[in-house]
């Protein structure tokens, strides 16, 4: 019963788990960024689908009538806007956090040499351990 | 009347999905990156196109023109794409699968070869084509030019003649000082540059 | 329910795509693919009626972020090392699926009318923003107006992102700003030179996209857009422009000057539309104050102005982030071993490459 009615939850907690997998697992600091996309695209789809109503249009007015005396025929069903709004703004702060990540990435590839999350920590010890002796 | 347009609609759609599912069919099958190129390539022209011309069938004259907008800037796009990708992927020296196909666009060696030295050694005989070594020296090479931007720009502008015709035939080839092939390498970092960009 | 082999379908090939990124260790591909996975996601937000959310995601999803990752790898590498299988790893994010698995089954079912989210403002929203605001997308008053503050804010992490990103690869060799010279005009790059066609066709194209994210932005209030939107098609025109003709040739006609007063001015409007609003007698973003004799016309003119502030500096925002990435010299590696082939150059089809002897050869 709850499979019909819960799904969406389900697929859609799948892929934020497989994202978070990718950011948790994965070495590759690009790599990392990547499962973060995919996570941040599956917290906005839960958003999404909290926000649907069953039989629901997009909340967008249907019109009724010509001109300045058109009104909005407000029996139809819409879908809540409000996370809507929220996500749609979201993306476009994710992409600019996003590129700053990899404004990052690609200064951790300068000064290291690499963006394997491991040898960075690597040589930072070896450095450490060079200051100290 | 509208059950004749239902018919036609349909039928433009069954063959858009048709060319749909060929093309995905093909994209799995097809032995090398070219020949799917022409598979994706055609799920995006005919599958789309067909999709859309069938639902223009069962909408309004203002949705026509919008799906018909679509029909166009899709083949304009997707089809300069593929053009702009499977020359990438030459460029960047991925090879034909099939052996019976000839490689058209590679002159044989030999005839290239006379023509750039003048005459052939006999020591320096045909090798294969390393393609793929080719491939590692390109991207070797832009790592090693992009260094030197600010410079290539300055005279990239007046060396880019003489090095776009030189660079294709012998220069290559009789690059023995380092320096020689430095400056080359360095009037080349712009394209470098915008083909990696690119890809 | 004739939605749901559709959102079936969406949903697997979304699973499919997402895994395979994570087992992917071709960094190219899986950008292609984090492209891809946008792009699905955005058709499953158009199922659900969330046709704003899919318009942005179509737009920055797989458009701007896949170049931004493009971009990247060409700065870094494009192979992952192989990482060992970590078993704590797969462990956090099982028990964290679980959790989140039990949470939801105190959740109201989906598509319920009556679930708790539907009986707040959003109700309030869809009865009454045609009286209050008088715009067709509640989206848009949504936006813009109910939910000013928030949107003023959010514009100020994209502006403060932007400057980050600028702060962080904008090195002093950078081909940017005041000192760069005047782009000569047979610099473009080669590779596409020789690619007449693409060249042809984006020049066909880039005024229709122009056009259209005119269109997006001043229709914002009617149908789907608006500023955000329009900002990132905008963005996405220039970045067409850098890919075909070269990054040096975008600043020949949006200098880096320019764009980073646009990223401050769409800010600056959007706040100076709230204080405008202070001194005409409301409080901050409350456009009703403009005319006050017929408010919803107060609010469709702060309405445009702060949807225009937040397509400037959106578009400026994503077109300096591209130029930083691009202009940004690669790292240096170990040389071109002496006598090496030279890179084949793409040209016209009977100078493809032509095999050269090798010195070890001889």
């Amino acid at each position: 019963m709850t499979l019909a009615t819960h799904w969406h939850y389900w697929v859609v907690i799948a892929l934020m788990m497989t994202g978070l997998h990718i950011v948790i697992a994965r070495r590759n600091y690009v790599k990392k960024l990547m499962g973060l996309s995919i996570f941040q695209v599956s917290v906005i789809m839960l958003y999404v689908t909290m926000g649907k109503v069953a039989g629901g249009t997009a909340p967008v007015y249907v019109m009724e009538g010509e001109g300045h005396d058109a009104v909005p025929n407000l029996d139809v069903v819409y879908s809540n806007p409000v996370p809507h709004v929220l996500m749609l703004t979201a993306i476009v702060v994710g992409i600019a956090t996003m590129a700053l990540g990899l404004a990052l990435v690609v200064r951790i590839k300068e000064s290291y040499g690499t963006v394997e999350d491991d040898v960075v920590i690597e040589k930072d010890r070896a450095e450490e351990e060079s200051l100290e002796s | 009347m509208s059950l004749a347009l239902a018919i036609v609609g349909t039928v433009f759609l069954a063959g858009g999905v048709f060319f749909c599912v060929v093309g995905g069919i093909g994209l799995l099958r097809l032995p090398d990156f070219y020949s799917r190129c022409h598979a994706a390539g055609m799920t995006d022209s005919a599958g789309a196109m067909g999709i859309l011309v069938g639902l223009c069938f069962f909408a309004e004259p203002l949705v026509i023109v919008k799906l018909l907008t679509v029909v166009g800037f899709i083949w304009l796009s997707s089809v300069v794409s593929t053009h702009a990708l499977v020359k990438a992927a030459y460029a960047r020296g991925i090879k034909l699968e099939n052996p019976r196909v000839r490689d058209w666009t590679v002159r044989p060696a030999k005839t290239a070869a006379a023509e750039a030295a003048g005459d052939v050694p006999k020591a320096a005989k045909v090798p294969s084509l390393d393609l793929a070594a080719m491939a590692d020296s390109d991207a070797d090479a832009g790592s090693t030019s992009g260094g030197e931007q600010g410079l290539a720009q300055s005279h990239g502008a007046e060396s880019e003649s003489e090095s776009e015709s030189e660079s294709e035939s012998e220069s290559e080839s009789e690059s023995e000082s380092e320096s020689e092939s430095e400056s080359e390498s360095e009037s080349e970092s712009e394209s470098d540059d915008s083909e990696e960009s690119r890809t | 329910m004739t939605e749901l082999p559709l959102e079936a379908v969406l949903f697997v090939f979304l699973l499919v795509v997402g895994i395979v990124v994570g087992r992917l260790r071709n960094l190219f591909g899986a950008a292609m693919l984090t492209g891809i996975f946008s792009f699905l996601s955005a058709g499953l937000f158009t199922l659900l009626t969330a046709v704003d959310v899919a318009f942005t995601e179509a737009a920055v999803g797989a458009g701007i972020s896949t170049v931004l990752f493009l971009a990247t790898l060409a700065l870094t590498d494009d192979t992952e090392r192989e990482s060992e299988r970590s078993w704590l790893a797969i462990g956090v994010v099982s028990l964290t699926g679980l959790a989140l698995f039990f949470g939801t089954f105190d959740m109201p079912a989906f598509g319920d009318p009556d679930a708790p989210i539907h009986h707040g403002v959003g109700r309030h929203y869809l009865m009454h923003s045609w009286d209050e605001i008088g715009l067709p997308n509640v989206v848009t008053s949504v936006l813009a107006s109910y939910r000013g503050y928030d949107t003023f804010g959010e514009l100020a992490v994209v502006f403060t992102a932007g400057i980050g990103v600028l702060l962080l690869l904008r090195s002093k060799a950078a081909v940017m700003g005041a000192k760069a010279k005047p782009i000569p005009v047979r610099s473009r790059a080669p590779y596409v030179r020789e690619m007449p066609i693409v060249r042809a066709v984006a020049k066909v194209m880039l005024p229709f996209i122009l056009l259209f994210a005119l269109y997006v932005q001043a229709h914002g209030d009617f149908g789907p857009g608006g500023g955000f939107q329009a900002g990132v098609v905008f963005a996405a025109a220039f970045i067409l422009y850098g890919l075909v003709w070269g990054p040096r040739a975008v600043q020949g006609i949006a200098p880096e000057r320019m764009l980073e007063g646009g990223m401050a001015f769409g800010v600056l409007l959007y706040g100076g539309v709230g204080v405008a609003a202070l001194f005409a007698g409301g409080t901050f973003l409350d456009y009703s104050a403009f005319t006050p004799e017929h408010p919803s016309h107060g609010q469709h003119w702060g309405i445009f102005l702060v949807e225009l502030g937040v397509g400037i500096t959106v578009s400026a925002v994503m077109v300096v982030i591209y130029f930083v990435f691009t202009a940004r010299p690669r790292p240096r590696l170990p040389k071109r071993k002496k006598g090496a082939l030279a890179p084949p150059r793409l040209t016209a089809v009977p100078e493809l490459p032509v095999e050269t002897p090798k010195e070890g050869s001889s």
